[in-house]
């Protein structure tokens, strides 16, 4: 038998993939249909830095030990050179339920929480209900983004602080969602055209508490099961194989990154061999209409490459409108998610991406 | 910010005519003037002007700046 050869060990080159939430993004704006590229530009790479919209498709999730699951403002915070990553063997992820959630919804969640300990293996505790309901409300910007809104984000907090005291060294937050089947925008969305209408207040809500307890977090939202529909794009199809949104966040935080403070107080923090330091961040993968976040901006001014790649979704806010290349940053177009992971091996193996492209310029 | 009964989220639509330099920093500053800012975006550009949506967390004893809320 003859033994395939091996590919040398190259060292990775840290890469950002961001994938906007509730923008409608045609690849990666539906039930963790961003997951294949993830796993692609990860293997490329060999280090990958994203966020639970791109790993999360409800019952179906991948672990990859190359990808960092790292929650949406804790990723804006690492772009930005104000956090590093330390890479875990594993998290104790609380759980914090909304005091909304009727009593067998609540019960489906705490049985999923209960087969991700028993099949998985995955330390999960402790269990802690919002004193009240959060109230959670959606709502769409003059762009048609989605964003939302809690009603008691004081109780949000309260449930999070009690958590970290109780051990958790990561929180998962369910909180109960206004159904709103028969809407069309959610007819919209399962027959594959439409935003993700409860995208943007699930941001809101684990920006809030990471950014209040500095810990990683992730969403699910609580809702009843939607009634067959034979039409199903397969993109939304993830969200409809279970009773809740909830095995995968519970599977992305199990190994999600600890948030360390950059730079640190202490000189034995930043010795640490194996911390992810945001100055080792190589590239920036993003939509090329949704170039206007923080995470992208923040990486482009500290002169990370930035890829720019064909994924159409609600925004025009590309590199020409907002001046990057002007501005001495480097973008380096692609028109698909494999074309990105191309240019990341060129980025890693330290082969200039414009003698790939034809015509090439003369120096002089 | 403390956890208190009074903190809201609040939705805000800015417009921000862009200086020269760098844009996260002048981004930052617009939507702080008007609370801790929790998630934004730039969702269109229209020449000079970015149009920005954003949630920002206040405290409701801190009275916002006039006429930017959504």
């Amino acid at each position: 038998m003859t033994t395939l050869p091996t590919l040398p060990n190259l060292p990775a080159l840290p890469t950002l993939l961001v994938i906007p939430t509730g923008i409608g993004c045609e690849l990666g704006g539906f039930a963790g249909d961003g997951l294949p590229a993830a796993r692609l530009l990860a293997a490329a790479s060999g280090c990958l830095i994203t966020h639970p919209n791109v790993m999360n498709g409800a019952s179906l999730y991948w672990s990859d030990p190359r990808i960092h699951y790292v929650e949406g403002s804790a990723l804006d915070r690492f772009a930005a050179g104000s956090l590093a990553l330390r890479p875990v063997r594993r998290q104790r992820v609380g759980l914090l339920l909304d005091a909304g959630i009727e009593q067998e919804l609540r019960l489906r969640h705490l049985q999923v929480a209960d087969a991700c300990r028993a099949s998985l293996g995955l330390e999960i505790g402790p269990v802690v209900t919002t004193e009240m309901p959060l109230e959670v409300s959606l709502n769409r910007g003059p762009s048609g983004a989605s964003w939302g809104q809690l009603g008691r984000p004081d109780a949000l907090l309260r449930a999070g602080e009690q958590l970290r005291a109780g051990g958790a060294t990561a929180v998962a937050v369910v909180a109960r969602f206004p159904e709103d089947t028969g809407s069309e925008a959610l007819a919209a969305y399962r027959s594959g055209t439409g935003v993700d209408a409860l995208a943007g207040a699930e941001a809101v809500i684990s920006h809030l508490l990471s950014e209040h307890l500095g810990l990683p977090c992730a969403h699910a939202p609580a809702l009843s099961p939607l009634p067959l529909d034979p039409a199903l794009d397969p993109r939304a199809a993830a969200e409809e194989l279970g009773t809740t949104f909830l095995a995968c966040v519970l599977v992305g935080l199990s190994r999600a990154p600890d948030l360390v403070l950059w730079p640190p107080l202490l000189g034995s923090v930043a010795a640490d061999p194996a911390l992810l330091r945001p100055e080792a961040i190589a590239a920036v993968v993003a939509p090329a209409g949704a170039l206007g976040g923080a995470a992208v901006l923040a990486a482009v001014e500290r002169g990370v490459p930035l890829i720019s790649v064909h994924n159409p979704c609600l925004l025009s806010v590309t590199a020409e409108a907002l001046g990057l290349s002007l501005a001495g940053a480097q973008v380096l177009p692609a028109s698909s998610y494999c074309e990105a992971a191309g240019l990341l091996l060129a980025l890693r193996e330290g082969i200039s991406p414009a003698a790939l492209c034809r015509p090439i310029e003369r120096l002089a | 910010m403390a956890v208190s009964s009074g903190l809201v989220l609040a939705p805000l639509d800015l417009r921000l005519k862009r200086q020269p330099g760098p844009l996260l920093a002048q981004i930052q500053a617009a939507i702080a003037a008007q609370g801790v800012p929790l998630r934004w975006a730039i969702t269109a550009v229209q020449g000079d002007d970015l149009l920005i949506e954003a949630i920002v967390l206040r405290n409701d004893a801190d009275p916002p700046a006039p006429g930017l809320q959504r």
